[in-house]
């Protein structure tokens, strides 16, 4: 095992000319719940593809476990993408058959439990499900895994209070306690408290990586708080807008 | 009692405050078992690690004590809660007289005052 | 692990083929009634032999025209599309995924064929009742034709299905090689793989062209030399075995070219 689950030097990524990610350094612990912060467009989404293989880097290195991106780390990684992603002709089981096909670390028996506490029948096929269901399952499949690192992009975005507070419960009491879990969004108020760490992502850029707590003690407010003063700064600067 | 948090500072401080309360008014008697870490967290709908550092400073002031056997206790030690009760009731008290002052009472008067008040409760 | 992704890419080829063969193959006999029954009956019996006719020719287009899109899509949707998401995350390696899917197309395209063939004897059959009767003389002539070389009759045969699988395999290699190129562009990448594919088309062809030119197509001689003035089974067999190779050759690069693409070039946005 290596000590740092995820080390990020000079990470960069362009699409054409448009930078994406622009020399990103970065290093997670295990065992962390980490807060990837940023508003739509400032490659939070970008990072945690190139983390789980979806996007090459354009330029710098990655590494998860001491590992480049290969069969290996995808084998310790689990991924909630902001998307739909599985044909609809399947049932929920069906899709716990393939997880547990391919993925050493997956529990089929959690995901029954986790089925039924969240009121999804796993007989049932995804194409007669809501989308709220759907979003469900997909939680069930990435959180029954006893992953080293998970990645969650945007996992409360357009979901309402009480499915909110359900997502966070379940990744609080589910999660690896060994793993990290790494959770993408631009609504910071509602996940707060479930942090350890807290990263600004400003334009392809780590503005701020520091604890949750540290954050805290140091500037006497909130993330929240915090998030709102670094991000409305831009505003005012960009004369342009 | 609900978990509430404000915003300016650590959670885990505001933890440990709101377990301290309720050892304090007997919701964890002495010598009980307290809920595991990940339980408390989910609660509180907190971190785990965050309600393992506010559990780690109970266990320093002394309100809860770990052995391998029966998990995390309220200590079964009835002083150490009154002591604790005592400070809490203090610190009460200390605010209170604070703000009297500030309202221009002096020591005499406010001490009356708290006396009528509390005898119309 | 590729066994594993065969499992998936086969249960899907059954979600959409499992109703289209079957249907085939039951309009074929549904229709070699309404033929026989044509001859001696009324206008009745015309109508409903059209229709069914009709029918069936509309399954077996149906059927081809699914299997092109299935090929085509599978790839596309299920590795460059939203699907890709589920398959690039797997812990599989790239050329697993590739690999998956031609074995599957593969699959599809051979299925599709001996069901339309066997579909069109099911209807030809009761044209060809005198067949039954001389089964056991077919043999007897294949025999002596053969010049009592049956096994070499079959080994060709079989020479044949391989050339075949392998000329469908690199078709279906070349489509998902445009298909990756397209992925490179970041925009229109449809229209880039379909410029890719007619590059790639004339690239082959030029090569081809001026390797005929510089050696005077060594190969397509010898070629024609071991068909046509054949000289006993050998040749014949040599002559298959090099089409073959070439075939695989060119499906090879066109493999190893995909591969790359989806292992150093992937980007779904």
């Amino acid at each position: 095992m290596n000590e740092q689950l995820v080390t990020c030097a000079a990470l960069t990524k362009h699409y054409g000319s448009k930078p994406a990610l622009n020399s990103v350094n970065l290093q997670l612990g295990r065992g962390r719940i980490v807060g990837l912060l940023g508003p739509n467009g400032s490659g939070k989404t970008t990072l945690i593809k190139i983390l789980c293989g979806l996007l090459q880097p354009t330029d710098g290195s990655v590494t998860i476990d001491g590992q480049p991106i290969s069969p290996y780390t995808k084998s310790i990684v689990s991924y909630l993408p902001d998307r739909m992603y599985f044909a609809d002709w399947m049932t929920a089981a069906d899709l716990f058959d393939l997880f547990a096909d391919f993925y050493a670390d997956f529990d089929q028996e959690k995901s029954l439990s986790m089925c039924a506490s969240l009121g999804v029948s796993p007989r049932d096929r995804l194409k007669t499900m809501s989308k709220g269901t759907k979003e469900k399952v997909q939680l069930v499949l990435v959180m029954a895994r006893k992953a080293q690192l998970y990645l969650l992009d945007e996992p409360i975005a357009g979901v309402d209070p009480a499915a909110r507070d359900f997502i966070l419960n379940t990744i609080i009491t589910n999660y690896n306690e060994n793993g990290t879990v790494m959770i993408s969004t631009h609504l910071i108020s509602d996940i707060e408290k479930v942090l350890d760490e807290a990263i600004f992502l400003k334009d392809g850029q780590v503005v701020l990586h520091d604890t949750v707590d540290n954050i805290r003690e140091r500037e006497s407010k909130s993330v929240d708080a915090l998030f709102r003063e670094v991000f409305r700064a831009r505003n005012f600067e960009g004369g342009a807008y | 009692m609900e978990w509430g948090f404000t915003e300016d500072r650590p959670i885990w401080q505001q933890l440990t405050e709101q377990i301290t309360l309720r050892i304090l008014k007997g919701e964890y008697p002495a010598g009980s078992r307290l809920p595991a870490v990940r339980e408390l967290a989910a609660q509180a709908g907190v971190n785990p690690n965050t309600m393992q550092r506010a559990m780690a400073q109970l266990e320093q002031t002394g309100l809860a004590v770990s052995s391998r056997t029966a998990g995390r206790t309220v200590t079964d030690d009835i002083t150490i809660i009154q002591n604790a009760r005592k400070e809490r009731a203090a610190l009460a008290v200390t605010q209170c007289m604070t703000t009297l002052r500030e309202l221009g009472y002096c020591r005499a008067d406010a001490l009356t005052i708290l006396k009528e008040v509390s005898e119309h409760e | 692990m590729f066994f594993r992704l065969l499992k998936y890419d086969f249960r899907s080829m059954l979600k959409q083929f499992g109703l289209i063969w079957p249907a085939a193959l039951v309009l074929a006999v549904v229709n070699s009634f309404t033929l026989s029954g044509m001859e001696s009956t009324s206008r009745t019996g015309e109508t409903v032999a059209g229709v069914a006719m009709i029918v069936y020719v509309a399954i077996m287009i149906a059927m081809f025209v699914t299997a092109v899109i299935f090929v085509i899509q599978r790839f596309y949707r299920g590795l460059l599309g939203d699907e890709g998401y589920l398959m690039h995350t797997l812990p599989v390696k790239s050329w697993e995924l590739i690999a998956s899917k031609l074995v599957c197309a593969v699959a599809v395209t051979f299925v599709s064929i001996v069901v339309a063939i066997v579909s069109i004897l099911i209807i030809c059959r009761p044209f060809l009742r005198t067949w039954d009767a001389d089964f056991f003389e077919f043999f007897h002539w294949l025999w002596k034709n053969f010049d009592g070389n049956v096994f070499n009759a079959i080994v060709i045969l079989v020479e044949l299905v391989v050339l075949l699988l392998v000329g469908t395999a690199q078709s279906y290699l070349m489509l998902y090689l445009s298909m990756g190129i397209g992925h490179l562009f970041h925009k229109n990448r449809v229209a880039m793989s379909v410029a890719a594919y007619i590059a790639i088309q004339a690239g082959i062809n030029t090569v081809f062209g001026f390797l005929g030119g510089v050696f005077n197509n060594p190969l397509t001689r010898m070629l024609e030399h071991l068909l046509w003035e054949a000289d006993g089974w050998v040749d014949l067999h040599t002559a298959f075995w090099i089409m073959i190779a070439a075939t695989g050759a060119v499906a090879a690069v066109y493999f190893f070219a995909a591969n790359y693409i989806l292992k150093n070039k992937l980007n779904l946005e």
